[in-house]
Formats: C-alpha cells, structure tokens, sequence
C-alpha cells in the first residue's frame, strides 16, 4: 500500500490540479481523503495566485524574524555566548567562529543546525541568517591573522584547527548526533 | 555546442514512474548552463513572473543542488538566500492590513516559519547527501512549498467539526444559483481573463469555509455523489464518513457562505 507521504507527494506534482485527478486520487486511495482534500484546496490556491498578477516578494517588516535572527546574534557573537557556551560545554571562542567569514556555512552538519536552532528556540533559517550577518566584527578562533584576509574554510577543518579538549570533543560529538528535535 | 547532461531526479512515484522536470523547465536549465553563475543569481532576483529575465525556481534549486560539486560555498549561500525569500513568497501571507495598521496572523507567520525551517533544512541535507524530497522542489516549486505548508498547518490547527444542527438552511433558490456558480468553475470557453478571476474569487469563497464545508464542496466540484448504488463508485458519505443528512446540511450551510462571499443574485443568470 502507497504511503500517505507518497500519495501526496505524487498528487502534488501532477501535471494539473483539476478536480477530476482529485476524484481520481479519492477513487484510488480513500483512506487518505481528508488530506488529499486540504492538498487541493491549498495547491488550488497556488496554482491562481501563481497565474495571478506576479508575487513581488513583500519588504520584510522589522519583526520576529529580525528580533530572532538578533538573538542569534547575541547568543553566538555578543553578550550572551559566555553563557550560551557554558550551557553548550564549549568554548566561547569555538561559537564566534561560527560565522560565514570563517566557516563555510553550507559545510555545517544540519544535526548543528538544528541542534543551535532549537536551544535558541529559533528557527534553523534565523542561525543560517545569524551567522551569515555575524557580529560585524567576525573574529576568529585562536587566530591572529584578522578575519576576511583568509577564505572560509570547511567545518571538519575548522573543528580540527579549534584546539579542543578530549571533552570538548565529546560534546560536540554528542551535539552533532543529536538531530535537535525536542 | 557540447551537449550538457541533466542529471534525471530520482524519485519515484507509487506507480514506479520517475518524477521528471517539467519541459520548460529542462529548457530553461539547459540555457542557464551557458550563463556564468553571477548572471543566474543576478537574474534570480527578478521576481517578477512575467519579467523575460525571471528564472524560476524550479531551476534555481537545479542549480543550487549543483554547488555539491563545485566546492565553493558561496555560491549555496547565494542560492539559498534567494530561494529562502521565494519560500516566503509562496507561503500565505500572515500580515493583513486594517485600516493603517498592519496586523500579523501569528498562527500563520508560525507555520510560515516552521515551512521555512523544513525546506531549509531539506536544502542542506541535500547538500551533504542526495535528499529525493527536494525533487518536488524541482519539478513545481511552489506547489511544493504549500504543500509543506499545508502539512505544517494541519499540525498546528486543531479541527474543529463544525456544529452539526441544521443552522441557516439554504433555500433552494439559493441552492440553484451556488451550484451554477460551481459549475461554471468547471466550465471552458471563458476569456482567460474570466476564467481567472472567477476562479479566484470562488477558490477563495471556498478556502474561507470550515474544513468540514470545504470538504464537501470540493467533493460535488471532483462530481462525487452524495450516495451511490453504483459498484466501485466512491460516494461523499462514504469518504467522509457521515451520513447523507449530514452532507447536505454541510452542502446547505457552504453554500450559504459562498452566496454571501461572491454577492450572488438570486435569479440571475450568470
């Protein structure tokens, strides 16, 4: 039997939205009526709001994102990461590394990720954003070469080059592993 | 000109079909493969949809799947950062304007978020290895992220059947002239302009209505019976498991609600 996510996955990427592939799905797979009916009252709205006059995209009002992306921020480059490290077992300066000049960000492992995310209580969108604003002043761990005069490196290569102790690493180990999920 | 190779997704539907990009789409990536990567990203800030220069978003996640490959970070970020606001775009908007004041749907800017947050996280677990569930990203982008929305919200709402008395029954004028108006939903020969607007005022009468209303419209628009003595045919008491008094006074009460959205005449023709 096709699985729920299956079904409507494949639904989703049918060539029309039309109520007879609608009845089509509900003949074939009735178990899953209800959630094929939420579908195609939502993809229906954005197959006519695609054909509508174009999306500009909206000016993002200073709000939540913002004041979370800030928190971010703080709790990885400003006043808050002595405590955010402490909780975290890691060193301080192991977070202000964590930044777009220093770390190819697209090279973190996701579990990390999410893992900041959701101690943060943010989304994993706002530490991408976060660390790609950085302080301003991006400072790198254990270097005295200023930052931007290098290019970023990998995450392994970072986590090699960060000088941590056995128990350090074993915490960032366990901090990798864990997928961030409450 | 050397030939470019497209790598086929990979996912496969039930049936064991590959999902496969839609033809304008393959066509826009073959050409794109011949731009040099600042001018895709200079184009991908076009968000204008008719705008000649507009790439769509399908292609975009073409490309930043590529970036696996090249090594360089940068341009992921750049990619993602686009794709990131499209995502946005595609959701349903939660701020709504009241007189000066701009109002947020918290509701809604939470499940925004956590279908940012899913398709985020799909885009960097891709990277690190091959995640079938971005192939929907790139065979219809925006379908896909109200999809995810979709989901998101289902968890987040709690359905509430709505009360199952007879309230404001709808008269059979009433009746007659809601369900020319869904007939015509289904109808061709309009202008594409026609079509268009209708359909957008109809699908938005019917999004407003109660989950359990929707339902049943949605089910009289896909011309499912009510009841059926047919064999292997699917009737709406069966999928929603209700009873035919109950259909119809779900039919009676949305169609109420449809009458009022679309000011509707009674006795009038169109």
């Amino acid at each position: 039997m096709a699985s729920r996510e299956d079904v409507l996955n494949d639904f989703t990427v049918e060539e029309e939205m039309s109520p007879t592939i609608l009845k089509a799905y509900l003949q074939r797979y009735p178990e899953y009526t209800q959630d094929l009916l939420a579908l195609f009252n939502e993809l229906s709205m954005s197959d006519l709001q695609s054909a509508e006059a174009s999306l500009p995209l909206e000016t993002k009002s200073v709000s939540a994102v913002s004041l979370r992306v800030q928190h971010v921020r703080q709790s990885l480059f400003g006043t808050g990461v002595r405590e955010f490290a402490r909780d975290l077992g890691l060193p301080r300066g192991f977070f202000t590394g964590l930044n777009a000049e220093v770390v190819h960000i697209a090279s973190m492992p996701t579990s990390l990720l999410k893992t900041l995310a959701n101690r943060l209580g943010v989304q994993m969108q706002d530490v991408i954003s976060g660390m790609q604003q950085g302080d301003g002043q991006a400072v790198a761990m254990k270097s005295e070469v200023k930052p931007g005069a290098i290019p970023a490196i990998e995450f392994q290569d970072y986590v090699e080059s960060a000088g941590l102790t056995k128990e350090e690493q074993r915490t960032l180990k366990a901090l990798l592993a864990d997928d961030g999920s409450d | 000109m050397q030939e470019m190779h497209i790598s086929p997704l990979r996912k496969r539907k039930a049936t064991g079909e590959l999902y496969t990009r839609r033809s304008p789409i393959t066509q826009f990536i073959e050409n794109s493969l011949q731009w040099p990567f600042d001018e895709i990203v200079h184009r991908a800030s076009t968000c204008d949809r008719r705008h000649s220069k507009y790439v769509p978003s399908e292609v975009l996640v073409y490309h930043l799947r590529q970036t696996k490959s090249d090594n360089s970070d940068g341009r992921f970020i750049k990619l993602y950062n686009i794709l990131r606001d499209r995502i946005e775009a595609a959701c349903p908007r939660p701020n709504r304007r009241a007189g000066q004041e701009i109002h947020e749907d918290a509701r809604l800017s939470e499940i925004r978020d956590a279908t940012i947050n899913h398709v985020t996280e799909l885009m960097f677990t891709d990277r690190q290895d091959y995640d079938e569930q971005l192939d929907i990203y790139e065979v219809v982008f925006d379908k896909a992220v109200r999809a995810a929305h979709i989901t998101k919200l289902r968890k987040v709402y709690r359905r509430e059947r709505a009360n199952e008395d007879v309230e404001d029954e709808a008269t059979g004028e009433v009746r007659a002239v809601v369900e020319a108006a869904l007939e015509r939903y289904n109808k061709v020969g309009l202008t594409a302009d026609e079509d268009l607007d209708y359909r957008i005022h109809l699908r938005g009468a019917i999004d407003s209505l109660p989950t359990d209303e929707r339902e049943v419209i949605d089910l009289m628009l896909a011309d499912i019976p009510i009841e059926t003595n047919k064999t292997g045919e699917v009737s709406i008491t069966e999928l929603l498991g209700c009873v035919e008094k109950t259909v119809r006074n779900r039919r009676d009460r949305a169609f109420a609600k449809i009458r009022q959205a679309l000011e509707l005449e009674v006795g009038d023709g169109q």
